[in-house]
């Protein structure tokens, strides 16, 4: 028989104000099975807290019903006492009669029905209850890191500080990223090799950091704390142990390839490294440009290579590891300028994006730091910076603000100035955000002491006029058509999500938005965590951002991970669906509709070991009781613990009883 | 048909099957199922315009399960619940061995006095069976382009009244139900072996057969086949009562098809749209 307690809570005024929490006490103590009811000021409080614990020892409580504010609030906090006094905190259900009634009424009579109405709900639940038991899962200590992007190293590197080992996933032949192109850096102007070389390192020295380039997540498994990843290696063709990185092969080979790390601005060879610092510093064979590939004729690395390590016949590799937790570092892409015809990019070699830019002025770039522009390697005396190209723009591109190309932009005017000291650089803008720690004063600076002048509005056009291209565009300040003759056009593209990420994320079961951005398990309160328990994300995966807050993230999340793994057992709440096996058919409607994939057929088979039907069952690791596939069962064969059925409909029938 | 004789008694004396399930003649306008074990038995099948049983029902009944290969007679329509069968995972394409019949179309109404021919061959995609491992029968007559975006008239009838008169009509038609489950057990997408009807705790759907109770049912019913109703009309066959359970069907179907471009049973890849779950599945029916 059930014996219920009911404690109403006045919250102070807000809850006693609206409803008559007297009468709802004394109302429900006649229910029966109610064999307790009272009112108090702040149920939350101690001696709230202790009036349920004595009542269930009293009473001998089989369930317990608080009328209060929202289970979000404070669900935690009694299911707490109640256990700590003997009682399933299961067997505890809370009735929101404050957001749910007091704060959106002003009828107290009708309020109080409300409330009562609302309370009973709960109490024919609560009958229904059964104890539930959180769930232990055990967990591999271990992370992965996916993305060797300065965020991706930074994460990798706290997480082994931690004592975790880690693996840092990277499908370029070298880890560094976008951060390993760029010449000086904002706010500081201190070189962005300089900063990152240790760093790239240090990890790679790390004894608990393994490294895989040229490597992608082909396919993931498991749940949290027990990932199940299978990494493709691609084919490297050179033996990474064996070769000492002499450079004697990259030397030779005679096939000339557009360099991606320069931006198409400087060649590489078909067997390379993508820049000299890169980690690991071996050498990789691109099979679509190597002679042997493509024309079965040359081979000369292979011949010339003193430690014999390059084979032609490598094939990519499979490789399953076991992880307990994975951090998303994939960060970004600049948007492909050839949707920019307007500022003819692609058509005038002197139109050139940012990173173009930044690769032009870089003492490690093509011309090793001598800015001269593409079409007749020209020192430019004007140069035109457009920003906002492709972002801030919902009728063309993307609606957002790439959020650091204002900063950038600043920057490129300065570093340009530091190479033409009577250079003139003109700035296109649409608003100036500059809201970080030295950021304005930076900007300042660019406008003040290195002259860079600042037009408010959009440019309509580029051309090519002789040797020189023409901006056209207009000031919305002073409300005028402006023309500048420049010699280089350097335009700020919007940041946008690399390729594959969404498919990436469907292999994580994680979210994005319409951008392929990833998605945050909560804007504001877990801006570092995906919705997916044990996948956390870092950098400008989520979104543009610049190397402080995209490292300060990767800590952030590294610190997630460390905490998720210093238990040897993760806990995790009861609320599981559950199959009726008996019922159920294995149709796969509920495995297909599971946002979580937490669901799987299982055989049943005879004692003989005969295969006699197949069924549905869910893995609890995994099940977060969204309740999806609740509905979607024909015979209800699956149910929610905590929320079945039985209980819901209990609910219900409590509800329409009385209307 | 000797055809079909010829070829069970084969599949049987070979041991392909150990069953086959087809149609023999009882009276001058109606036909029943027939389950064959044994090649002599198999001289009665036969194959005609009466032959209007949707038999891919039995494929979900334990005793054909249990089968190690089961043969069925099927025309093109009922391969469409093959197919569905399949992907619901309550039968192979290696289980079944599909004697596909070319159809000249079926007769509908009710024995003793079949009216030709019935709605759904009027709109027939697959008089040439799609997916069998034998064809018989004689060249059938054209069959409607896949593509062709079929609708009902009597659907585009119903559409044209006002909301009330529709709650009026169906409450009217659905009034007429005795809850005998005729449609339910007709139905091959009806395979759940606990149905939700039967179930009591909770009893969701009220059992008696009161305006009401008639209402959850007919209604779930229908939900329960929409995305996946293959138009065989076996429901509205067997139905006692008269309810034009077709009517009901179809509309969903053709909602189904406008809203997320699907005909059930065409295609053994394709999922039923309620039954899946999409990242960019469209929200635009919440308002
Ligand atoms: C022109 C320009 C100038 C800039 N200047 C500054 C500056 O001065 N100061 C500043 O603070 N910021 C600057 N930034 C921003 C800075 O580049 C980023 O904040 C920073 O690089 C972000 O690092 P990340 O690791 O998140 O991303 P990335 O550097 O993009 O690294 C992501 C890594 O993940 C890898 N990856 C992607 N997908 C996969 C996959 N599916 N599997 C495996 N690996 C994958 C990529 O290959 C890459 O190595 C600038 C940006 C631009 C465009
Ligand atoms: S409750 Fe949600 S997560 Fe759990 S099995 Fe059902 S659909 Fe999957
Ligand atoms: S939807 Fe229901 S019947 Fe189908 S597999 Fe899932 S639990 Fe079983
Ligand atoms: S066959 Fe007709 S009468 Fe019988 S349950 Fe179905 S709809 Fe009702
Ligand atoms: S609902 Fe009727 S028409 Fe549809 S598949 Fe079932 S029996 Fe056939
Ligand atoms: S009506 Fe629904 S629950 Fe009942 S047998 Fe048909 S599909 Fe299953």
């Amino acid at each position: 028989m059930a014996k219920i307690g009911v404690f109403v809570c006045w919250c102070g005024s807000n809850i006693a104000e609206t409803v008559d929490v007297k009468r709802a006490a004394e109302t429900i103590a006649k229910i029966p099975g109610v064999v307790y009811s009272v009112d108090y000021k702040y149920m939350c409080s101690d001696p709230g807290q202790d009036m349920v614990k004595n009542a269930i020892k009293e009473y001998n409580l089989t369930g317990v019903v608080v009328a209060s504010c929202s289970p979000r609030m404070h669900e935690k906090t009694f299911r707490k006492a109640a256990s700590e006094a003997g009682l399933n905190p299961y067997m505890l259900e809370m009735a929101n009669i404050r957001e749910h009634c007091s704060w959106v009424h002003d009828n107290k009579e009708e309020a109080t029905q409300k409330a009562i109405d609302l309370i009973r709900m709960m109490v024919e639940k609560v009958k229904r209850n059964k104890p539930l038991q959180n769930i232990k899962i055990p967990v591999t200590k271990k992370a992965l890191v996916i993305g060797g992007g300065v965020t991706g190293i930074q994460a990798a590197l706290d997480i082994a500080a931690g004592g975790i080992p880690v693996i840092l996933l990277e499908r370029e032949p070298s880890i560094g990223g976008h951060m390993s192109m760029l010449d000086e850096t904002f706010p500081t102007l201190d070189c962005s090799q300089c900063i990152l070389t240790p760093k790239m390192v240090e990890v790679a020295q790390n004894p608990l950091v393994t490294i895989m380039t040229y490597s992608e997540l082909e396919k993931l498994e498991g749940f949290i704390g027990n990932f199940k990843a299978t990494i493709k290696k691609k084919a490297r063709h050179v033996n990474v142990e064996e070769c000492t990185g002499c450079g004697t092969c990259w030397t030779k080979c005679p096939t000339k390839v557009t360099s991606e790390f320069e931006q198409g601005l400087g060649i590489r060879k078909a067997i390379y490294i993508p820049f000299p610092q890169a980690i690991p510093s071996r050498p990789v064979i691109d099979e679509a440009n190597c002679m042997k590939f493509t024309q079965n004729r040359c081979g000369i690395c292979a011949k010339i290579c003193p430690k014999q390590c390059i084979s032609y016949d490598d094939k990519e590799e499979f490789i399953e590891i076991e992880v307990g937790s994975i951090v998303v570092a994939t960060g970004y892409d600049l948007m492909p300028t050839s949707a920019f015809g307007e500022y003819g990019y692609g058509k005038y070699p002197d139109v050139v994006t940012s990173l173009q830019f930044e690769r032009m002025v870089c003492a490690s770039g093509p011309t090793l730091g001598d800015l001269q522009r593409p079409s007749d390697k020209k020192k430019p005396k004007t140069v035109v910076f457009i920003q906002c190209v492709g972002s801030r723009d919902p009728e063309h591109h993307k609606a957002y603000c790439s959020k650091i190309c204002c900063m950038y932009t600043a920057k490129q005017t300065m570093l340009y100035r530091h190479k033409v000291h009577d250079g003139n650089a003109y700035v296109f803008y649409i608003d100036i955000r500059s809201n970080g720690k030295n950021y304005e004063e930076f900007l300042r600076r660019a406008q003040e002491e290195n002259k860079a002048q600042y037009i408010r509005g959009r440019v309509s056009m580029v051309y090519q006029d002789g040797p020189d291209l023409v901006v056209e565009g207009a000031d919305t300040l002073t409300n005028s058509q402006v023309r500048i003759r420049a010699d280089l056009v350097v335009l700020a593209t919007a940041m946008v999500s690399p390729i594959g990420v969404k498919e990436l994320a469907q292999k994580l079961g994680i979210g994005y938005d319409q951008h392929g951005f990833l998605t945050e398990a909560h804007p504001k309160l877990r801006p570092v965590e995906s919705a997916t328990a044990g996948i956390f994300l870092a950098g400008c995966a989520i979104s543009p951002r610049d190397i402080p807050d995209s490292v300060s993230e990767a800590s952030g999340a590294a610190a997630k991970v460390l905490g998720m793994l210093s238990k040897d057992e993760l806990e995790k709440e009861g609320v599981v669906a559950i199959v009726r096996e008996c019922s159920c058919t294995g149709c796969q409607n509920c495995i297909r509709v599971c946002p979580f994939t937490a669901i799987a057929l299982k055989d049943i088979r005879d004692k003989a070991g005969n295969l006699i039907r197949q069924v549905a069952n869910v893995n609890p690791g995994l099940c977060t009781g969204c309740g999806t596939c609740t509905p979607t069962c024909p015979s209800r064969s699956i149910d929610l613990q905590g929320f079945t059925d039985e209980e819901i409909f209990a609910e219900i029938n409590a509800m329409a009883e009385l209307h | 048909m000797k055809e079909i004789i010829e070829k069970a008694k084969e599949l049987l004396s070979q041991g392909t099957v150990d069953l086959v399930i087809g149609y023999e003649q009882c009276g001058d306008k109606q036909c029943r199922p027939l389950f064959v074990q044994k090649p002599e038995e198999a001289d009665k099948l036969v194959f005609n315009e009466f032959c209007v049983h949707n038999l891919a029902t039995y494929l979900t009944r334990p005793e054909v399960k249990q089968t190690k290969r089961v043969a069925i007679v099927a025309k093109g329509c009922d391969i469409r619940a093959i197919v569905n069968l399949i992907i619901e995972n309550q039968s192979t394409r290696e289980h079944v061995y599909i004697i596909g019949m070319n159809c000249p179309g079926v007769v509908s109404g009710k024995a003793p006095n079949p009216t030709k021919p019935h709605t759904k061959c009027q709109t027939c995609k697959v008089r040439t069976p799609q997916m069998s491992d034998v064809t018989l029968g004689p060249t059938p007559p054209e069959s409607i382009p896949m593509d062709k975006t079929i609708t009902h008239p009597d659907v585009e009838e119903l559409k044209k009244k006002t909301r009330e008169e529709k709650w009026a009509f169906w409450r009217e038609q659905l009034s007429k139900c005795i809850r005998c489950y005729a449609c339910r057990q007709a139905c091959p997408m009806c395979y759940c072996n606990r149905c939700i009807v039967d179930l009591n705790t909770p009893q969701w759907i009220d059992t008696r057969s009161n305006l009401r109770g008639n209402l959850d049912w007919n209604i779930v019913r229908a939900y329960h086949l929409s995305g996946r109703c293959i138009d065989c009309g076996e429901c509205e066959r067997v139905c006692p009562a008269n309810i034009p359970l077709m009517l009901l069907n179809r509309t969903l179907q053709e909602e189904v098809k406008e809203k997320f471009d699907f005909e059930s049973g065409y295609d053994l890849e394709a999922c039923p749209p309620l039954t899946v779950f999409e990242k960019d599945d469209h929200e635009n029916f919440i308002r």
